[in-house]
């Protein structure tokens, strides 16, 4: 089971593909979103649903689980085709996510899901607690809130570019019919649209103070 | 429960699931790095510890534990607690 999981679908050939971890990753990624939704179900128990999704999509990304399999060096263990190899695929983000999800899946089958989840836990325990959103997209919350709640879309607009022009920094304000308007600044356009969602969500109650850096 | 005592039973714990040698696991021996275990060992090393005595060892304190002093000496004063 554990060689399964380890084992890209390129180092089989065509007809025995399905032996690979793809069907272990799809098992693992549910056991993965299943234990984690429980864990932030009960870890904030005022948070509406768009933020939990918002959350338990920043833990399961293939960012993050391509850091967790780093952290426990999954990357030298993988049975690769030999054009993955070549291309480095022991390193990329993509191979060593779906590798982490087939894990959790093998893991699973094998030792249950009380096991599997308190391996889970253990291992995001840290990004559970964080008060903060990590990674947060915060211009995409406001997105989905105003599709939901409000009549018509965010609209950005920049209200004041200062600074040398190596050390730029963007002030943009974003509006949103029947809510107050909120100013964020960053050293990019983007980064300062994304503090201006920020503060635009916390000015409005969207988010509780405390959850938003 | 004195530490030697507990330490025995900690080292055959060890030895038993990761199959190494029992002169391995010493007092200042790092899971990680000396015995080579991982997060999922580690988890596994913690229920097997809660069922041998009868504790619970929240994932905040397992994260704590790097060696194998380290488990003896948290298993020893959550005893005496």
């Amino acid at each position: 089971m554990l060689t399964q999981a380890l084992t890209h679908p390129s180092a089989l050939p065509a007809e025995n593909a399905h032996e690979g971890w793809e069907r272990l990753e799809f098992l693992g990624d549910a056991v993965l979103e299943l234990a984690l939704s429980e864990a932030l179900y009960v870890l904030y128990p005022d948070s509406p649903e768009g933020e939990l999704t918002q959350r338990r999509a920043a833990l399961v990304n293939q960012t993050s689980l391509a850091k967790k399999a780093r952290e426990i060096h999954l990357g030298e263990k993988l049975i690769l085709g030999k054009g993955e190899e070549k291309s480095g695929g022991r390193n990329k983000d993509s191979i060593l996510a779906d590798a982490m999800e087939a894990l959790f899946g093998a893991y699973f089958l094998e030792k249950g899901y009380e096991r599997a989840k308190r391996v889970i836990l253990f291992l995001f325990q840290d990004e559970l607690r964080s008060p903060y959103l990590l990674q947060a997209d915060y211009k995409s919350i406001l997105q989905e809130y105003a599709q939901k709640y409000a009549s018509s879309l965010p609209l950005y607009q920049i209200v004041e570019e200062k600074g040398l022009p190596h050390a730029r920094v963007f002030v943009v304000k974003v509006s949103l019919k029947g809510h107050h308007s909120a100013l964020g600044s960053g050293t990019t356009k983007k980064a300062a649209e994304q503090q201006a969602a920020r503060v635009f969500l916390l000015k409005n109650g969207i988010f509780k103070d405390e959850l938003v850096r | 429960m004195d530490e030697e005592e507990i330490f025995r039973k900690v080292q055959e714990t060890i030895v038993d699931q990761l199959a190494v040698d029992p002169e391995e696991v010493h007092m200042d021996a790092y899971f990680l790095q000396d015995l080579g275990a991982d997060s999922f060992y580690m988890v596994e090393f913690a229920e097997a510890i809660e069922d041998l005595f009868g504790i619970r060892i929240p994932d905040e304190d397992l994260e704590k534990i790097e060696t194998v002093g380290d488990a003896v000496r948290y298993i020893k004063d959550r005893l005496e607690e």
